[in-house]
């Protein structure tokens, strides 16, 4: 298979957006190995099959875009669907924030990733929509939905 | 708690060092990244074709035969019980003559309790809800609490207790340690596992899968063989990523011997075998490979027969195609078709393939995947069963060996409704969530028997009682759910009986 990228490319991205692209998979998925394959997966497809990139913020949402599709693909396997588990995955932090990771990762697969990529990674509403491939008013609701259910104060914390 | 406690969580999350060295070195290994055996069972679709391909018959009938399921939901309710109803005096308090393997003169008053308390739902459910100060393990019907060394290796304290309706019975066991000390490849496993048998079922545990001085991506893993308590199937797994690969032997547990039963088929001399799925007697293997930028390999093994195929010499389906077992002498294999966009699964079509005689039978076709995030109707599949969702809420369970498709009257699929298969297949647990609860907060419970026909579940109240960590089956009759106070000081096993 041809590559699309240099492999020195493909370092600078690492490098720039490989935190990103496994700290989404991370919230999405919960499970260090399971964020590790979809990182690996993601950066995979960069190296083979990524497009002509406008900028540099136009690859990370692009990454981003490859890495939640990879995320939905994994909660499809047969026999993920034997047991439903929130794991504790997360590394030495403070009581509340460990809480407040918690949180997020508990809530319903649908609303994960629209609050990280709104509170974590500071995308617009549109940003989201682009990156998730659905309407902004889908985004707008699941972060409204997100919020409800996070009961954590979400705003004027930044 | 707020959203920078979030961010702050999050910045201290970071990928393993490693991960960027096995990425760079994708292209090193001359081979492309082959999906890893995790994400496999669903994408796992390496060029798979039926055997059977220039003699078969694809009998695109999957309408031909229906039948009807009806749901039953129940009038009863289950009262979720909160920390203080299960701190009621109707909790039993087990016996303090426990087992101790290493320790027999410990003060046994020392040890903490797991208390039990039970209800009926209706005349069709059991209940039963556990209390721990902290988590406790159930294999069986034995619910357990294991101490270990430091390390791992070495299992220093076990107590057991059975689960007999409102009692938690302390049980001894004739707990046994084999060794394991098998060198594959060059690979040295070593470990210890400790097993028994009670009532004719084998109970294991085994300690570290790491060697002593092995690479840490290097373990064994020990897995049961249904139908036999004699003989354990090990699993030798060696390298990360691109670089995993897996090979299986048998552990005779009398003996302490290990056997090599894949050798002389062929199957024993692949490359890059990572991922082994097996026939419900255990006599057939499809196993999956990597195959560098060329993708994946799967074969199909026969050990009566002592041979090996590559599926896709034997069959005419083209693109992806993946497969799994539906007993032991039917293959399950799916197409699907992909959205450009997104690269997701748009459509699939199943075929069941008859293995001895190589004859194929369409069983879903061209039938809309269901896609939980945007489009959440159509086909789920669970091994060789599917439930299919239609846009009215409409849903039908396919047999995709058989074709067969049960309509589910009186039952409508609303979002948050999940399914979810028993380890035989037999049954689906289906629950439904309260999006708005912490957890899972399980609003509605049931279970759906294929082989009876038959559809019961009931309403949950005081589900927000206790934070609802997990669900699942934990044997074929018993569904359990994972569950703590809100203080996470308490944790709570319910196990179901339907």
């Amino acid at each position: 298979m041809k590559q699309t990228i240099s492999t020195q490319q493909l370092e600078a991205a690492y490098d720039a957006y490989g935190a990103e692209v496994y700290r989404l998979a991370m919230a999405f998925l919960g499970q260090h190995a399971d964020a590790e394959d979809v990182t690996q997966e993601t950066f995979c497809r960069l190296l083979y099959r990524s497009p002509d990139f406008v900028d540099e913020s136009h690859k990370k949402r692009w990454l981003l875009q490859v890495a939640a599709n990879l995320c939905r693909n994994q909660l499809r396997g047969f026999w993920r669907k034997r047991v439903t588990q929130l794991e504790d995955t997360i590394p030495a932090a403070a009581p509340e924030e460990l809480e407040a990771l918690h949180a997020v990762m508990a809530l319903p697969e649908q609303y994960k990733l629209p609050i990280h990529l709104y509170y974590y990674e500071g995308y617009s509403v549109t940003e989201i929509a682009e990156i998730l491939k659905m309407g902004k008013s889908a985004v707008k609701m699941r972060l409204k939905r997100g919020r409800e259910l996070l009961k954590i104060e979400l705003e004027g914390s930044n | 708690m707020n959203i920078n406690d979030y961010r702050k969580a999050m910045d201290h999350i970071n990928p393993d060092k490693e991960l960027k060295e096995r990425i760079m070195n994708i292209k090193t290994f001359q081979k492309r990244y082959v999906p890893v055996h995790r994400i496999l069972v669903s994408t796992l679709a390496a060029v798979l074709m039926l055997t059977c391909a220039a003699s078969v018959a694809l009998a695109a009938s999957p309408e031909l035969r229906t039948a009807v399921l009806s749901f039953f939901r129940m009038e009863e309710r289950e009262q979720v019980p909160g920390q203080s109803d299960v701190d009621q005096s109707d909790i039993s308090q087990p016996d303090v003559d426990q087992p101790d393997i290493s320790q027999p003169d410990v003060d046994q008053s020392d040890i903490s309790r797991p208390e039990i308390s039970q209800t009926e739902i209706g005349s069709l459910v059991s209940a039963q809800y556990i209390k721990m100060d902290q988590s406790y393990g159930l294999s069986g019907g034995l619910l357990n609490n294991l101490t270990w060394s430091d390390d791992g290796r070495t299992l220093l304290e076990a107590d057991f207790w059975e689960i007999r309706d409102n009692d938690l019975v302390p049980v001894q066991v004739d707990m046994q340690t084999s060794q394991i000390d098998i060198t594959f490849q060059d690979i040295h496993y070593q470990g210890e596992l400790y097993w028994f048998i009670r009532n004719g079922e084998l109970y294991f545990f085994q300690g570290s899968p790491y060697g002593v001085d092995t690479r840490p991506e290097d373990q064994w893993y020990a897995g049961s063989i249904p139908g036999h308590n004699d003989v354990l199937l090990l699993k030798l797994a060696q390298g990360r990523q691109a670089d995993y690969s897996e090979y299986p032997m048998l552990f005779h547990l009398d003996t302490g011997e290990t056997e090599d039963f894949l050798a002389g088929t062929g199957a024993d001399q692949l490359e890059n075998a990572y991922d082994y799925s097996w026939s419900e007697d255990m006599r057939r293997a499809l196993i999956l490979c990597g195959m560098g930028a060329d993708g994946l390999q799967e074969w199909l093994c026969d050990l009566d027969a002592g041979t090996l195929i590559r599926l896709e010499e034997l069959t005419g389906l083209t693109g992806e195609v993946s497969a799994s077992f539906a007993g032991s002498d039917t293959l399950i294999l799916t197409t699907h078709t992909t959205s450009k966009e997104e690269g997701t699964w748009q459509t699939i079509t199943c075929y069941a393939c008859d293995i001895p005689t190589g004859q194929m039978t369409k069983t879903l076709d061209e039938t809309h995947y269901y896609r939980w995030w945007d489009e959440p109707y159509g086909a789920q599949l669970f091994g060789g069963r599917c439930i299919l969702v239609g846009e009215d809420g409409q849903v039908r369970l396919i047999d995709l060996k058989t074709g067969l498709q049960t309509v589910v009257e009186g039952f409508t699929w609303q979002t948050g409704d999940r399914f979810m298969p028993s380890p035989s297949g037999n049954k689906l647990l289906y629950y439904s969530s309260d999006s708005k609860a912490e957890g899972l907060g399980i609003v509605q419970l049931g279970v759906v028997d294929l082989e009876k026909g038959t559809f019961i579940a009931f309403d949950r109240e005081g589900y927000g009682n206790l934070y609802e960590e997990g669900i699942g089956w934990s044997n074929d009759s018993t569904v359990s759910i994972n569950a703590r106070s809100s203080d996470g000081g308490t944790r709570y096993l319910i196990l179901y009986t339907f």
